[in-house]
């Protein structure tokens, strides 16, 4: 297959973790052996519950955070994150819609600032491809001149997403985007990942404890426990005959 | 804003203006010696009295003004500008470099600073110019502390991270959005380092070491009316009431800055 973009092969990552004092100093494994690929235009939904080890796997294929061992493969090679051009290519929305924008910026300067530094950007054109890029996301441009809690949770995850895809990145992580969110906004934020996922062929790493999100908008899923994935396939197969024991509670939950 | 806030900015505004406009103020030259007009008391030629030499005692004071306001000023953005910086640089790259800068704040904290400010000053000689370096050099350290521990925090907030994944580099992270954040509790301790860069200017003035006669600086009025504090009252009350009302103003201006910036009434916009 060619139109693999990204692989992640076999990452381990552990954190020390400390008693009260520092007096038990224990290892506690992250992430064992953790392997995942994600080709062209797919979306790829990692599930677990916290601590299962999902949101750090996301964070070192970003490069937010470093491995122990293993690899992860952009395009097939090691990228090097200090190269823009590079590092442009992963991108991650946050799930704190608040915090994920500086609260000190417009959100035109939130915007604007990534098309400067990688495009060199200027006035007319600036403000053009502003406009596009919050009308993508289904904004309005009277946003562009309000300050981040001057917008709704899900308006913030709008431009969380259209920062992220003002790069033109091939991959998007989304680290739960809608678990802050009202119900109803959630079904919106959803369906317009979605539709961006399939107007731009953009590849996404979804991130989720919702096993009925997985369901309607992902291709393949990888189930994580306690940092290993104990189940990893095409989204119907896992569904219809799951094979680990842990998948089959989660989806007996679901389904009672 | 609350009230008490709005009263120490005022009196924080009124100040200034006699800072600024000194000349324009003052109803006489302040060096202006009339020895047959020597320890007069207030009066309508005279509001605040002459001194020792004859010397109107309000002019005076609003010459002095400008010195202390400056020196506090300046001494404070010198310690402000050293703090943040090195705060930042230890908050934001950690490790080796963060352990380096503050055990150097800590060795630093051991020295007691009056003494260390003292000798400096007899060492380099009194002037206004010294002063303000000295003070500044002295009190960065609260302000690294306080700047090092924000950008702790900040630097692991979604924006910090979503501007490192966007790929902008680390001084645009650092002072572009990592910095802005962390500013409001340095502008309430810029806030209460002037009265305090004030009280020692004046402290230091009293000592003989600040401020050098004749210019006037609240502190050295103070000493010279010491001597006739038992016939001339007015001498040591009316430079007394400006430290006290300088530095009490601008203590209220920052504990009303305090409140007025708190992270926690601003997150809720």
């Amino acid at each position: 297959m060619n139109n693999i973009i990204l692989r992640a092969e076999k990452i381990n990552k552990h954190f020390m973790a400390e008693g009260i004092f520092g007096a038990a100093r224990y290892k506690v494994n992250a992430l064992v052996d953790a392997s995942v690929e994600v080709k062209k235009g797919e979306i790829l939904a990692l599930v677990g519950e916290s601590g299962s080890g999902k949101t750090t796997l996301a964070r070192i294929i970003s490069g937010l955070e470093k491995q122990d061992s293993g690899a992860v493969l952009l395009d097939r090679k090691i990228p090097d994150y200090k190269n823009p051009d590079e590092r442009r290519k992963v991108q991650y929305v946050f799930q704190d819609t608040y915090y994920s924008l500086n609260p000190r910026m417009k959100i035109k300067a939130v915007l604007a600032e990534p098309l400067k530094v990688h495009f060199g950007l200027k006035k007319e054109k600036l403000n053009e491809k502003i406009n596009k890029m919050l009308q993508s996301v289904g904004l309005g441009a009277d946003a562009m001149e309000k300050y981040p809690h001057e917008l709704s949770g899900g308006q913030r995850q709008r431009v969380g997403i259209a920062r992220a895809l003002s790069v033109n990145p091939e991959l998007l992580i989304a680290d739960e985007p809608v678990s802050s969110l009202d119900v109803s906004v959630q079904a919106q934020i959803l369906k317009l990942l979605s539709d961006l996922n399939e107007t731009t062929k953009i590849s996404i790493i979804f991130i989720t404890h919702d096993l009925r999100v997985v369901k309607s908008l992902a291709d393949t899923v990888a189930v994580m426990n306690r940092g290993e994935i104990v189940e990893y396939g095409v989204v119907e197969e896992v569904y219809a005959n799951p094979r680990s024991e842990y998948t089959k509670t989660l989806l007996g939950a679901v389904k009672g | 804003m609350n009230k008490m806030m709005k009263a120490g900015l005022a009196v924080v505004i009124l100040i200034v203006i006699a800072a600024v406009f000194a000349p324009v103020i003052a109803p006489q030259d302040y060096r202006k010696q009339d020895v047959s007009n020597r320890l007069m008391p207030p009066s309508k030629a005279h509001v605040m009295g002459t001194d020792e030499l004859g010397r109107d005692v309000f002019s005076r004071l609003v010459r002095g003004t400008r010195v202390s306001i400056t020196v506090g000023v300046l001494a404070v953005l010198i310690s402000a500008v050293i703090g943040v910086l090195l705060g930042i640089i230890a908050g934001y790259f950690g490790g080796v470099i963060d352990n380096i800068i503050m055990r150097g704040v800590d060795i630093f904290l051991t020295v007691p600073t009056l003494f260390l400010i003292l000798m400096l000053i007899v060492f380099l000689g009194p002037s206004v110019f010294n002063i303000v370096i000295i003070i500044g050099l002295t009190s960065w350290t609260d302000i690294a502390r306080i700047v090092r521990a924000e950008v702790l925090y900040i630097k692991k907030l979604p924006y910090a991270e979503a501007a490192a994944v966007l790929g902008f580099k680390k001084r645009r992270i650092m002072f572009g959005h990592i910095l802005p954040n962390a500013f409001a509790p340095v502008l309430v301790y810029i806030t209460f380092g002037v009265s305090g860069a004030i009280l020692a200017e004046s402290g230091l003035s009293f000592l003989g070491l600040g401020v050098q006669p004749p210019e006037p600086s609240w502190g050295n009025i103070l000493t010279s009316g010491k001597d006739y504090i038992d016939t001339a009252w007015w001498l040591v009350l009316y430079p007394g009431l400006s430290i006290f009302a300088a530095v009490f103003s601008f203590n209220l201006l920052g504990e009303g800055l305090r409140d007025y910036l708190n992270p926690k009434l601003d997150r809720e916009g």
